[in-house]
């Protein structure tokens, strides 16, 4: 049941990402984001195609199918969520003529969404995600980061910060505006 | 509305996960009720779209903000299939408990001592979220639930506090709650 377990923590782990990611490629009106939730999506249906799997072989009877269909219960629940995610996306898909207060919709959010550009002199700049740990200390997470042409999605630990990078962030408006300030050079992250 | 469904769903996830770390019931039914809410606020937003497609004579923005709203319905819908889980009664299975605990947004509980610095303080005078990460899902206060606190909200002796957040996160709030940190 170990291996469930990991696959239990991934499928966990992207299904925050993926509403994270679709919601935010609405606000930012990213082509790019909303391909990469529909990517998500496909990987999440195979997880939960992997769990179901797994999940089955471990049941020896009656008492442990019925706490094992638990699982099942939540791979489809996430499979599901997934989906819902993707829908959300699609909306990119109409004519953009027809959609100008997308962006807008979600300003007064509890939790908001933001992009922040980091500027040469940010004292953040070559330092580590894991080294500064942003969300702890902030209260904000980065979800992805715009390098040049190209992104990454839910950066790991070791993604050093690089100048002109544009981060997308989720989280308090506080912990937004500190970064910001940060990332301008304003402030030192110290 | 929309805003108001998108919050509430989002506190509906984490309830839902919260329910099953924690096996408790209260929690599940709590993401019940929540869904009731869900649906009012989603049939009343379909109304008023339609109501304003008609009277601007354009259906554009009815369709967007209607097919928006059914997502976030649906993804409300996913957790009460996981709260779901913790109202059968036989106990979640161990495993979806561990996939919880290790993944890098956990949840966690704690209760608040007297000498915790947060006591008789709202939690938008403390800042949680910004300066520690961890977010307050619910409180329980004797024998009821405060769900989705508010930044008025007050924290009071004896407070058990449900909070998610990242991991490197769980130590310091843990020791704010029993007072062993005095600064947030």
């Amino acid at each position: 049941m170990e291996s469930v377990k990991d696959l239990l923590v991934e499928i966990k782990e992207k299904s925050e990402l993926i509403v994270d990611l679709a919601y935010s490629a609405l606000i930012l009106d990213s082509e790019d984001m909303a391909k990469e939730v529909e990517k998500l999506e496909k990987e999440m249906y195979e997880l939960a195609y992997k769990i179901k799997i797994s999940t089955m072989l471990a049941a020896n009877n009656w008492e442990e199918a019925e706490q094992l269909a638990g699982i099942l219960q939540v791979a489809e629940a996430s499979k599901n969520l997934a989906n819902a995610a993707a829908d959300i996306v699609y909306l990119l898909d109409i004519d953009i003529a027809m959609r100008p207060f997308l962006p807008s919709l979600f300003l007064n959010a509890d939790e908001k969404i933001h992009a922040v550009k980091i500027y040469p002199n940010s004292s953040i700049v070559d330092r580590k995600i894991g080294e500064l740990n942003i969300e702890k200390e902030t209260g904000v997470r980065v979800i992805a980061i715009k390098r040049g042409r190209r992104w990454i999605y839910d950066p790991e630990d070791n993604v050093r910060i690089k100048a002109d990078d544009i981060l997308i962030l989720r989280g308090t408006e506080d912990g937004y505006n500190f970064m910001e300030r940060v990332a301008r050079g304003e402030e030192s992250w110290d | 509305m929309l805003i108001q469904m998108k919050n509430i769903s989002e506190l509906m996830v984490d309830l839902a996960y919260s329910s099953l770390i924690f096996n408790n019931k209260e929690i599940a039914e709590e993401v019940k009720y929540l869904e009731e809410k869900i649906d009012e606020t989603y049939y009343k937003l379909q109304e008023e779209a339609i109501k304003k497609a008609i009277e601007d004579k354009n259906p554009a923005s009815a369709v967007i903000l209607i097919r928006l709203a059914t997502s976030i319905e649906a993804i409300s819908d996913s957790a009460v299939e996981i709260a779901d889980v913790v109202l059968r009664d036989i106990p979640p299975h161990p495993v979806l408990l561990e996939s919880i605990k290790e993944s890098d947004i956990t949840i966690t509980r704690q209760k608040v001592t007297q000498d915790s610095i947060m006591v008789n303080r709202t939690l938008g005078e403390l800042n949680l979220a910004s300066e520690t990460g961890m977010w307050v899902l619910a409180i329980k206060r004797g024998d009821h639930w405060i769900f989705g606190p508010t930044e008025n909200t007050r924290i009071l002796s004896g407070d058990i506090l449900l909070a998610k957040g990242p991991i490197e996160g769980v130590e310091h709030f843990k020791n704010l709650c029993t007072g062993r940190d005095k600064k947030v």
